[in-house]
């Protein structure tokens, strides 16, 4: 049984005494930090700090140990080879390396990539400017009103020109989960390349890459309890072996020969992928999340965020001023793609996870996000780097309160109380 | 952040009563500005006469805080000489809306018609 609570007392930022009366309700953003994750950087640092491979000393042993520790222990809570983990800065730096490494050198013109409306701009943006520089298309799966995807458009515009289609698991605005796996067996079917956002999944359910037959997968550490400046790109073996996906970054660490006017790169994935000193101390971090997070065990992580997503939206319909945005009624119904998700995931109540969001009427988004902090309650508003999702059903932005490990039924009950002050003040 | 010291009575009459709010259909200039952290926009219309703003007009999609400046920027410059508003900051903006300060993630929605008004005025110095 996951006893939120009790997780709540391994996060030290919750026992400050300024944080006494804090509800966080902005886990989609970043989740604060356990303190095996702080230990496990702070350790690193005090005990075992030097730079890794390049030297022969007992410390950069240590390091080096540490790194490829930390790569495996990555590697293994996403199902995947530690060969096929590209560590980058974020979900956003993953994604370019993609477009960088992989779509310069296999796109052009007359070829299209296939994205969503629903795309945080960090999977939307990069396809953009590699449709400038290579000639491709960039075409938008359109959502529907109930933030599901418009699955009748998508097939009917899979033809053999698709090259790429860049798809989320779970939306960052609307929390709806896709179900990624039809999306991905019909994309193989013409050939075309899949690259998966988990940024939004990866904190609340199970993955396994090598199940999920994805080309690429990419996430955020800092969205799963480890450090922020820490994430990752995984990349099927055989694109990395076969040399379809090239390096982007470019120097020390990454090379085999270097002469005057010409490089070879190192022939190990994980070094030719890795230009630069790497953040050895957060990928520790990150291992250490993950870790704590394997041991809460992933199925009771996503048990537990059903809870509060069905909780919360019961709640929030009891307030008339409020509506309620994407999927409020699970549709898992068996002659569409999301059916297939209640067999993966036994434990989904909804095709919805990790947030709710909703507009409060006549009352602007920051307005609410503002009176809702001067109660202890930290949620978010805005258009959460989802311009066009935002357009699309002319929102002036949302109000969004996502969950993590240690949030509570007690932390929606809070955020329901304060959202009636807002009447009060703009009444 | 104490809500009455962001929300003063001002700036909740402000939203309730806006002033100037709408389009001004014999504007010198109009111009418009977006916070891009937000998606908030807005649009001011500007006539001068003599080196002076004799009327600004607004149109916004934004927050309190973002309206409420804009309402009261529009009844502040107006006979202002544009010298004297181009050199307008954050200063101006918070003593308009009775604001001793405002938090970082605030400050956008607070300059928002301050800097649609300078950039109008930016235009209509560049077309002379």
């Amino acid at each position: 049984m996951h006893n939120p609570s009790k997780v709540k007392a391994d996060f030290p930022l919750f026992s400050q005494p300024e944080n006494s009366n804090l509800v966080y309700l902005d886990n989609a953003a970043t989740t604060q930090k356990p303190q095996v994750v702080i230990d496990a950087i702070a350790n690193y640092y005090k005990k075992s700090n030097a730079n890794v491979h390049r030297g022969v000393h007992r410390l950069s042993d240590e390091s080096t140990k540490a790194w490829l520790d930390a790569r495996q222990t990555i590697a293994d809570f996403f199902g995947a080879k530690s060969s096929e983990l590209i560590i980058t800065r974020n979900t956003t730096e993953a994604i370019n390396g993609v477009a960088y490494g992989w779509g310069d050198y296999q796109l052009k013109t007359g070829d299209v990539i296939l994205s969503t409306q629903m795309e945080h701009h960090a999977n939307l943006v990069p396809w953009q400017e590699l449709c400038r520089r290579t000639g491709a298309e960039l075409k938008i799966i359109p959502v529907l009103p109930d933030g599901r995807l418009d699955s009748d458009w998508y097939q009917a515009h899979l033809t053999k020109k698709v090259k790429l289609v860049a798809l989320q698991q779970v939306s960052n605005a609307l929390g709806t989960l896709h179900p990624v796996n039809w999306y991905i067996d019909l994309a193989q079917t013409i050939g075309a390349r899949v690259l998966i956002d988990a940024a939004q999944s990866a904190p609340h359910l199970p993955i396994n890459f090598s199940k999920m037959r994805a080309d690429f997968l990419v996430f955020s550490g800092h969205k799963m309890l480890g450090p922020m400046g820490i994430g990752g790109l995984f990349v099927r073996d055989e694109i990395i072996k076969s040399g379809e996906m090239h390096p982007w970054l470019f120097g020390g660490g990454m090379i085999a020969q270097v002469s005057e006017v010409s490089a070879e790169y190192h022939s190990d994935p994980t070094e030719r992928f890795t230009a630069g000193t790497p953040d050895v101390a957060s990928a520790v971090g990150l291992a250490a999340a993950c870790t704590y997070l394997l041991n809460l065990n992933m199925r009771i992580v996503l048990e537990h965020d059903q809870s509060l997503v069905m909780y919360a939206l019961g709640k929030l319909t009891e307030n008339k001023k409020i509506t309620l945005l994407g999927a409020t009624t699970a549709a898992f119904v068996d002659t569409t793609p999301v059916y297939e998700l209640k067999g993966q995931f036994p434990q989904l109540q909804i095709d919805r996870v990790g947030s709710v969001s909703f507009l409060y009427k006549g009352v602007h988004p920051h307005d609410v996000a503002q009176i809702l902090d001067s109660e202890g309650v930290a949620v978010r508003s805005g258009h959460h780097c989802c311009m066009p999702l935002h357009t699309k059903f002319a929102w002036p932005g949302s109000i969004r309160a996502s969950f993590s490990v240690y949030s509570t039924k007690q932390d929606v009950d809070r955020l329901v109380l304060a959202l009636e002050k807002v009447a009060t003040v703009f009444g | 952040m104490d809500l009455h010291e962001l929300y003063p009575e001002l700036v909740l009459e402000e939203v309730k009563n806006p002033q100037n709010r709408g389009k001004l259909s014999n504007a010198d200039v109009s111009a418009s500005e977006g916070v891009a952290s937000c998606g908030d926009t807005a649009t001011v219309y500007v006539q001068v006469k003599s080196g002076k703003i004799q009327q600004m007009a607004w149109e916004a999609e934004g927050c309190a805080i973002s309206r409420a400046g804009l309402s009261l920027l529009s009844v502040a410059v107006e006979n202002q000489p544009i010298k004297k508003v181009e050199k307008w900051t954050i200063r101006e903006m918070l003593s308009l809306l009775h604001l001793k300060q405002i938090s970082p993630g605030r400050e956008q929605c607070l300059m928002l018609g301050l800097r649609a008004l300078q950039r109008a005025l930016t235009q209509l110095s560049i077309s002379k």
